[in-house]
């Protein structure tokens, strides 16, 4: 009797999930009236090829108005899918058929070894299991080892920031110890439970404790994290502390907002000037919008240059400022080492030292079509996932070039084409 | 209640119960339940991070409303990509791995393991486990709202989850997820205190501090770090409930969006909820992960037949994980723009957490060295677990040293990191816990064949599933990212993602191996007599334990919990019940008729206890 309620109980539950889940067809929305003019427009537009690419939020805010408007009309017109409910009915049958099988087989191999009585030992599991871990050891540390090998190629290239190369190193380290500790560790776990199984005769000794050798793990682990933590602290300081109070460098703003950045530039005077939140993409005088929310009251703003495209001056201490429009984004810049949260009403800022420009750096890793890449790197919405740019590294004489041929946002009569580096 | 001989409704027996078991029952069952929930939401986009825009159509009569329609296949929507990683992520943090591990097994074993005939407020107890079945359902419900479930990540940062403009799951679903947290917090706190109130007071005769099972000690010292921290986070949910509700602006500053700028909502700061959330975030990876260490040394000691290496050693690392863990927070948050020199300090402490850590994995391996392993199902899963902590742990180092964070942080690297010690772990820890005291719960042994190839299949899928996880990191491949195709430095993984998720989907099948011995055990489970692990804490002293626990008069404790193949005694176990005359009698407590506690209820008058009502 008790055999067979096990599969019933299961049946039933099942039958109850998935009765649930017809049900739910009449909440789901289905998107499936062709000759609904709404649902045809829809299509079309996910259909398009670009729509995997960030849309401006206006965009995507329309797309979903038109969407929810959409599933209140389907709402009305909608019925039980009943292909879809017998797909379900199927799923739940299968399910409980391979549940009963599994069930008899398994009564099957205990009725057939009780047939054979003492003939068919049961097997030795310990000795099963303790193989199983001895070879799941060196399975593991094979498998590893062939990671390693084959994604080696895939991991970043060296740093192309002064900083990261020293982030590099303590990696490195760190890595190396670990690693060490890692093998040694998973080692000793595994070939103990290899080597102790339980065997005939043998017993466990009575071993409760050893202070000494308490004290002994205690303190070279304490040691060797101590001097990581020195190590770690002095580059930390170094990258963070140290190099905002650069006596030079030059400033550019990252502007992130959803689902895109754009990059300000200082201008002739060098400085990057106040900003206002509140004039978000309203309309300067001279037609342009004023995306990025500058306070053109501010001369220091009137003269900054807007782009959507990174470029950096190599060999040169840039300090990026971070802003956002909207929620929390964070500039990730991986080949740099490089990433800082952009936090709505509290301005951060990232300072590092580009090595190499662009094409150095292609002829360096011997990868000519490489391009260095900014991603978004806090979950920021729909298309976080697509919150790319470009960086361009150039040599200083060609950024100082580039910046002198490009107009400020707002163009008054005041401001003439004079751009140039300025270090602060 | 056959010792009493009262009898109880249904409804007071099995469902509105105040007994710590059945409480510990249901908690596993709802825990189990959520598991597979939060199980199925990853293998769904596991899908789509394996194959891009895969057709999902089949999915269509239960989760429409997460499907594009691109004309031949119905994909996986972007926005609602992070509506069930946020789901996911919640649903097994707080609902399996807290209320699951913590409410069952706190609640099975304080009782038994202290001698107590139940908790000290069977009440609250009963309120604790209502109040966390409500916001399951809550939870669960939010899945199917037309806008979608919260869907700012399992940290709901705001501005993301405070403006509906931002991301559709921030309405209905973000709300949801609020109230469903805020009463998950209730029933984790009256748990909590129930938990310290009834191991500080109800502690049978003779059973000190330095003779608990390290078990009770995992569950003490979780239920402090609970009740310490789980109020900070009912107060960033409720500022953030106003913020979103009542127009406050706590965490809203200079915001422009969808057209408009929040003019009347600025002067906040969102780097304050995140300050709020990690001071619970932290102390909440301990809270998953310590009650699956405390689990996982009984079962190692009991199984490798030896005391646990070090008991004092392991007590003050739990005390010392314990305390800093309340002044690390900072480490989540080394690139958010904190001071640099915060970010240091912070770094400094979480380093010096490693050091307790790194002592309890040498402990386990000198307690496995030269034991006699007995390699049940239980044991297999807490050998797992320091597998897989020794894994975790290590790349803890990484994160912890902010220099190395900041190219790190958030990527892939962090999701294998907290994948392996404390998603896997955890449910190790738990696996362990179920298999080994599945015979207390149920009166049986689950099928150790089924269990075998349970624990083979899980154990290697989730190596399969995380360790490359670490390489996608340090390439620099961010988190949370619906695809893979937009960036060349994470392009290269599209092949190593498949392989992931072809890993994920046959681990996640495992786990109906596990279902189908949980239920099927329970009808046709080999019978277990009272002690079949040989085991030497209290709560084998009692067979099927009913209302009350035991028959006779409670036990009284004389010795600590692991007097494993002690020298001089002829069993390779001797009781905690088991006294030094009791010894030198001779009695065979290997059979249980012999058993000094079976033989009380002859001599003793049964003790009257009160009816819990
Ligand atoms: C050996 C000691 C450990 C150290 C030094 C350490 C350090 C860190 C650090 C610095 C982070 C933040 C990474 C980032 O976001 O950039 C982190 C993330 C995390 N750690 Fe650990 N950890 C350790 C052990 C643990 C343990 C034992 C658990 C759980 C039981 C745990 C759970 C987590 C979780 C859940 C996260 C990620 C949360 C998120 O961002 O979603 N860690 N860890
Ligand atoms: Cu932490």
């Amino acid at each position: 009797m008790s055999k067979i309620v096990a599969p019933r109980i299961l049946s039933m539950v099942l039958g109850l999930f998935f009765t649930i889940a017809i049900a739910q067809n009449s909440f789901a929305q289905t998107h499936e009236s062709p000759d609904n003019a709404a649902a045809v427009e829809h299509v079309d537009e996910t259909q398009n090829p670009q729509w995997k690419n960030a849309p401006l939020p206006q965009d995507l805010a329309n797309k979903r108005l038109s969407q929810f408007a959409l599933d209140k009309q389907l709402d009305a017109n909608k019925s039980i899918d009943t292909n879809n409910s017998l797909f379900y009915w199927l799923i739940s049958l299968i399910v409980i058929m391979l549940l009963i099988v599994l069930g008899t087989a398994m009564k099957l191999l205990n009725g057939l070894s009780k047939i054979s009585g003492a003939t068919t030992k049961e097997p030795n599991y310990d000795k099963l299991n303790g193989n199983m871990f001895l070879a799941f050891l060196f399975v593991f540390m094979g498998a590893i080892l062939y990671e390693i090998m084959i994604h080696k190629q895939y991991l970043l290239p060296e740093s192309a920031s002064k900083h990261g190369q020293s982030i590099d190193m303590i990696l490195w380290i760190t890595f190396a110890l670990t690693g060490f500790v890692f093998v040694v560790t998973q080692a000793l776990l595994f070939i103990f439970a290899f080597k102790y199984r339980q065997k005939e005769g043998q017993t466990a000794i009575y071993y409760p404790k050893n202070d000494k050798l308490e004290i002994l793990w205690t303190t070279i682990p304490a040691v060797v994290l101590t001097l990581l933590v020195l190590f770690g602290f002095r580059i930390w300081v170094n990258t963070t502390i140290t190099n905002a109070n650069a006596e030079e460098y030059y400033e550019i703003e990252l502007y992130a907002y959803q689902f895109g950045w754009k990059f300000r530039y200082p201008g002739p005077d060098g400085k990057l000037g106040r900003t206002d939140y509140r004039l978000t993409n309203t309309e300067l005088p001279g037609g342009t919008v004023n995306a990025i929310a500058l306070d053109i009251t501010d001369p220091a703003s009137a003269d900054d240059i807007v782009k959507d495209e990174l470029i950096l001056p190599k060999g040169v201490m840039v300090k990026l400022r971070m802003r956002s429009r909207d929620v929390l984004h964070a500039a990730h810049l991986p080949h740099f080492r490089a990433q800082m949260y952009c936090v709505p009403g509290t301005p951060t800022q990232f300072n590092l030292e580009p090595l190499y420009t662009t094409e150095e750096f292609r002829s360096r890793i011997n990868k000519p079509d490489f391009n260095f890449e900014l991603a978004c790197n806090q979950i920021c919405g729909a298309s976080h996932y697509a919150m790319k740019r470009e960086i361009k590294v150039v040599e200083l004489k060609d950024y100082t070039a580039w910046m002198s041929s490009e107009k400020p946002l707002f163009t008054s009569a005041e401001n003439s084409n004079t751009n140039q580096l300025t270090l602060k | 209640m056959s010792a009493h001989g009262h009898s109880e409704s249904f409804i007071s027996k099995y469902i509105f119960s105040q007994d710590h078991k059945t409480i510990a029952k249901q908690y596993l069952i709802t825990g189990i339940f959520m598991g597979f929930v939060g199980g199925f939401l990853s293998t769904f986009f596991r899908l789509q991070l394996g194959w891009d825009g895969i057709d999902l159509g089949f999915l269509k009569g239960v989760f429409g409303n997460y499907l594009t329609d691109t004309g031949d296949a119905y994909t996986l929507a972007p926005d609602k990509y992070l509506a069930l990683v946020t789901m996911h992520g919640t649903i097994i943090v707080f609902f399996v791995l807290t209320a699951g591990l913590s409410g069952t097994f706190s609640n099975l074993l304080i009782p038994l393991q202290i001698g107590a005939r139940d908790m000290a407020s069977p009440f609250l107890n009963m309120l604790s486990y209502w109040f966390f079945f409500v916001s399951s359902v809550i939870m669960i419900c939010s899945l199917f709202i037309e806008t979608g479930p919260a869907s700012a990540g399992w940290t709901v940062y705001p501005p993301l989850s405070a403006l509906p403009k931002a991301i559709p799951g921030s309405g209905l679903g973000m709300t949801l997820w609020l109230v469903a947290m805020a009463l998950f917090i209730a029933s984790s706190l009256m748990g909590a205190l129930n938990y310290i109130s009834t191991i500080l007071n109800m502690r049978t005769k003779g059973l000190s501090f330095k003779k608990l099972p390290l078990t009770i000690w995992s569950f003490f010292l979780t239920a402090i770090l609970g009740t310490l921290s789980f109020p900070v986070l009912l107060s960033a949910a409720l500022l953030l409930i106003f913020d979103r509700s009542f127009g406050t602006s706590f965490y809203l500053s200079d915001i422009y969006i969808d057209g408009a700028a929040l003019t009347a909502q600025t002067g906040g700061s969102p780097i304050l909820f995140q300050h709020l959330f990690w001071f619970l975030g932290h102390p909440e990876v301990y809270i998953i992960l310590m009650p699956a260490l405390g689990i996982t040394s009984e079962v190692i000691a009991t199984n490798a037949r030896k005391p646990i290496f070090g008991y004092h050693a392991m007590v003050i690392s739990l005390l010392g994980i314990s305390v800093l863990s309340f002044i690390v927070w900072g480490h989540h948050m080394f690139v958010t723009g904190m001071n640099p020199f915060l970010g240091g300090v912070f770094m400094i402490v979480t380093l010096i957490i490693a050091i307790p850590s790194a002592v309890k994995t040498f402990n386990y391996l000198a307690t496995l060295w030269r034991g006699n392993i007995h390699f049940t199902n239980g044991m297999l899963f807490a050998i797992g677990l320091v597998s897989l902590f020794i894994s975790g742990g290590l790349t803890g180092i990484f994160l912890g040293n902010a220099a190395i964070d900041i190219p790190l942080h958030n990527t892939y690297f962090v999701v294998a990191h907290f994948h392996i010690v404390m998603g896997a772990s955890a449910i190790f820890g738990m696996f362990a816990g179920v298999y080994h005291w599945y015979p207390k719960m149920f009166g049986r042994i689950m099928n150790k064949k089924l269990g075998y190839i349970h624990f083979w299949l899980t154990f290697i899928s989730v190596y399969c599933v995380f360790f490359p996880q670490h390489f996608q990191g340090l390439a620099g491949v961010p988190r949370r990212y619906y695809a893979f195709t937009e960036f060349e430095f994470a392009e290269v993984f599209i092949d190593l993602n498949k392989f992931m998720s072809i890993a994920a989907i046959i681990g996640f099948g495992a786990q109906f191996v596990f279902l189908y011995n949980f239920v099927t055990s329970m009808f046709n489970g080999k019978k277990a007599g009272r002690n079949p692990w040989k085991a030497n804490t209290l709560e084998w002293s009692v067979e099927n334990p009913g209302h009350g626990n035991w028959p006779a008069a409670i036990p009284e404790v004389f010795r600590g919990p692991h007097e494993y193949s002690k020298p001089g005694v002829a069993l390779d176990y001797l009781p905690q019940w088991i006294s030094d005359e009791d010894l030198e009698r001779g009695v065979d407590y290997d059979n249980e008729a012999h058993d000094p506690v079976k033989k009380e209820i002859t001599v003793k008058p049964t003790e009257t206890i009160k009816e819990g009502e």
